[in-house]
């Protein structure tokens, strides 16, 4: 109760500290503007510059206040057109990919460049792209072994079980347990890769596998290796998980 | 009869019936009909007929009642198979009322976007926006929550956004406020979030920062601290961390996975010479666990040459871990008249994946140029050509024509 009443009163001496109280400026008229001009005026009186070159990345501070100045100058049309694919009345910089018109962040070739912009926070294609569906439309369309992700190169299913032996493909999961009890494995290059890599950016599994059916193989606690996937802290959240689903997703493993 | 279907009919109904709607109202109508053609990444023909509309009707000053529409229309007549083309496909982005009901107390009702700090959505639903109790605003959210896929809408029943925000209002230099968030997926509590944002202007200093919270994770998903320096009128410095944990819907398997965090340090300056011309650098560390990182520069200038010509050049180099690339973008634009306007531009990039077995780097170059023509002061051509060459084609043109009208 103690930190609840500190947070309050630091949220209190916040507006009290605010001396003047101002009426949020009206920018209509300012709408046609060039923005070195708004900015020159903005830096002259004290406030602060924006829509300079890092906007695109910036404008979601802006965007989130609220009331904020945006509909002065800008449709709802506006942000839909960049995050939803929209094209009315388009930037001639803009290429587009079927229908839908791509923002200038995506340059050139970026059906190839995007593994590499991606890992620039993985978040950021989310803040578009619905996680479960949108990538999976196209990457479904392509042959997995074409997309060549790292650990996939070195995929286990390959693997011989001893040298001229065969390949663990040729084994179905109810046998993992027969040559691996307690789900030990052989210290090989591939199980830390993979692990290292999804752990880095698990949002790319789900690009190809929406449903995770392929991690289960070796992650469920039914079948195959049963190796845990859940994090260290996991006594503390799985609770609060379980209950918000109802443990719909438990009962995919256990 | 799909729901944006039946949202697309009204906003139709209102275009074809505006006269009566005309005369209590001020509107605005804006079309757009474009042609699409080219190959697509799998190099299978395209050619798309768009149709855009977007409709605005207000009592203006003389009430508070005002109805925006925004939708698309298209059909793909080529043998694509990346996309579906087996029927005409719309697409409503907006469509909602917007009713003043007093001067501190709105409410917003159908599709729209809603944005807070804990997380956004596109909804069909209603927002209630009171405007001012005492130093503090509300902000109510909730509805359907509407997911576009690449060709339609796979919204199903059970899945909701609910988020209420509070703030700071008309606070001179303080912008400071908090939300709740969540989302149903299929009537379970897929995302819980808490959001918070912040940014205080002292003279030429501005503090800002914004965090999120994912309730059901219990980590700190996103993190943003930062400080913009102004010295003089010319010069923006900026030095900014940022802090991301994935996190996924509860609904997802993959939530039950461990993962590592993700944070990058930026700096930044632009500084605005005594010529027209801006300059701009900014040097990113990006961290990863396990001691792998990343360097990502990008260099800019932007230059006016002449009144009517404005050139924007760009550079950038990211090495380490995820892969390297190095490319730069160069565009103008020329005012040719009133009435006519060009632009072209150019963009290459050199990148090598860590996904690649060879050392060699590939190479993306894109070409493109176009053009505006002014018909009327409603009405407008534009004409755009662009090309392609990268490791999967030798040359891809692609183009497009629109036919822009506003009534």
């Amino acid at each position: 109760m103690k930190r609840y009443t500190k947070i309050l009163i630091i949220f209190l001496i916040l507006i009290g500290s605010a001396s003047l109280v101002l009426a949020l400026t009206d920018h209509k008229e300012f709408s046609k503007m060039e923005i070195k001009d708004c900015n020159s005026c903005h830096k002259l009186n004290g406030i602060e510059p924006n829509h300079d070159s890092l906007w695109v990345q910036n404008h979601r501070f802006y965007a989130e206040k609220y009331p904020n100045n945006c509909k002065d100058c800008h449709d709802q049309s506006y942000c839909l057109d960049c995050h939803k694919g929209g094209g009315i009345d388009r930037d001639l910089h803009l290429s587009q990919s079927g229908p839908d018109y791509m923002p200038r962040s995506h340059r050139s070739d970026f059906r190839e460049i995007h593994p590499i912009k991606a890992m620039d926070d993985p978040r950021s294609c989310y803040r578009c792209h619905d996680a479960k569906r949108f990538c999976n439309d196209c990457h479904a369309k392509f042959r997995p072994e074409d997309l060549r992700v790292l650990s996939h190169r070195r995929g286990f299913s390959d693997l011989e079980v001893s040298s001229g032996g065969p390949r663990h493909s040729t084994f179905s999961t109810n046998q993992c347990q027969t040559c691996h009890p307690n789900s030990l494995l052989p210290k090989h290059q591939w199980s830390s890769a993979h692990a290292r890599e999804a752990r880095k950016n698990l949002t790319s599994c789900q690009t190809c596998h929406p449903d995770g059916g392929v991690c289960l193989k070796c992650h469920s606690a039914r079948t195959g290796l049963k190796i845990n996937p859940h994090p260290k802290d996991w006594g503390k959240i799985s609770e609060r998980l379980k209950d918000a689903v109802n443990e719909r997703t438990c009962i995919r493993c256990h | 009869m799909k729901f944006q279907y039946i949202l697309l009919t009204i906003a139709l109904l209102f275009y074809f019936y505006s006269d009566g709607l005309c005369q209590a109202f001020d509107y605005r109508f804006d079309s757009s009909t474009q042609f699409f053609w080219g190959d697509d990444w799998l190099g299978d023909s395209q050619g798309i007929i768009s149709q855009y509309l977007k409709v605005n009707l207000s009592q203006g000053n003389n009430g508070g009642l005002s109805i925006s529409g925004y939708g698309r229309i298209w059909d793909n007549f080529g043998n694509t198979t990346l996309r579906d083309t087996d029927e005409v496909r719309g697409r409503l982005y907006y469509l909602f009322l917007d009713y003043h009901l007093t001067e501190e107390l709105s409410l917003k009702l159908g599709r729209q976007f809603i944005n807070f700090s804990a997380g956004s959505s596109l909804m069909d639903g209603l927002t209630l926006d009171i405007r001012k109790i005492g130093p503090v605003g509300i902000t109510f959210a909730g509805g359907r929550d509407v997911k576009f896929s690449m060709d339609s809408e796979h919204s199903r029943l059970g899945n909701y956004f609910a988020g209420l925000d509070i703030h700071l209002v008309n606070i001179k230099s303080l912008q400071l406020g908090g939300s709740y968030v969540r989302k149903y997926d299929e009537w379970d509590l897929a995302r819980e979030e808490f959001g918070m944002n912040f940014r205080y202007l002292y003279k030429y200093v501005s503090p800002y920062a914004e965090v999120k919270y994912d309730a059901l994770s219990k980590a700190v998903d996103e993190a943003t601290v930062g400080l913009d320096i102004f010295p003089s009128s010319n010069l923006i410095l900026k030095t900014e961390f940022y802090h991301a944990y994935p996190t996924f819907d509860s609904t997802s398997i993959y939530s039950v996975f461990a993962v590592d965090r993700y944070r990058e340090y930026l700096f930044r300056a632009e500084y605005s010479l005594e010529l027209p011309v801006t300059i701009y650098a900014s040097y990113v560390r990006q961290t990863y666990e396990d001691n792998e990182n990343a360097d990502y520069y990008i260099a800019g200038a932007r230059f006016y040459p002449l009144k009517s010509l404005k050139i924007d050049t760009s550079l950038d180099y990211r090495n380490g871990y995820g892969g390297n690339i190095w490319g730069f973008e160069i565009d103008g634009d020329l005012n040719l008249n009133d009435k006519i306007s060009l632009a072209a531009g150019a963009q290459y990039d050199s990148y090598k994946r860590p996904d690649f077995s060879y050392e060699d780097y590939d190479y993306a170059q894109r070409y493109w140029i176009g053009g505006r023509w002014l018909i009327s002061k409603k009405s407008s051509l534009i004409v755009r050509i662009e090309d392609n060459i990268n490791e999967n084609f030798n040359h891809r043109p692609l183009g497009r024509i629109a036919l822009n009208m506003s009534f």
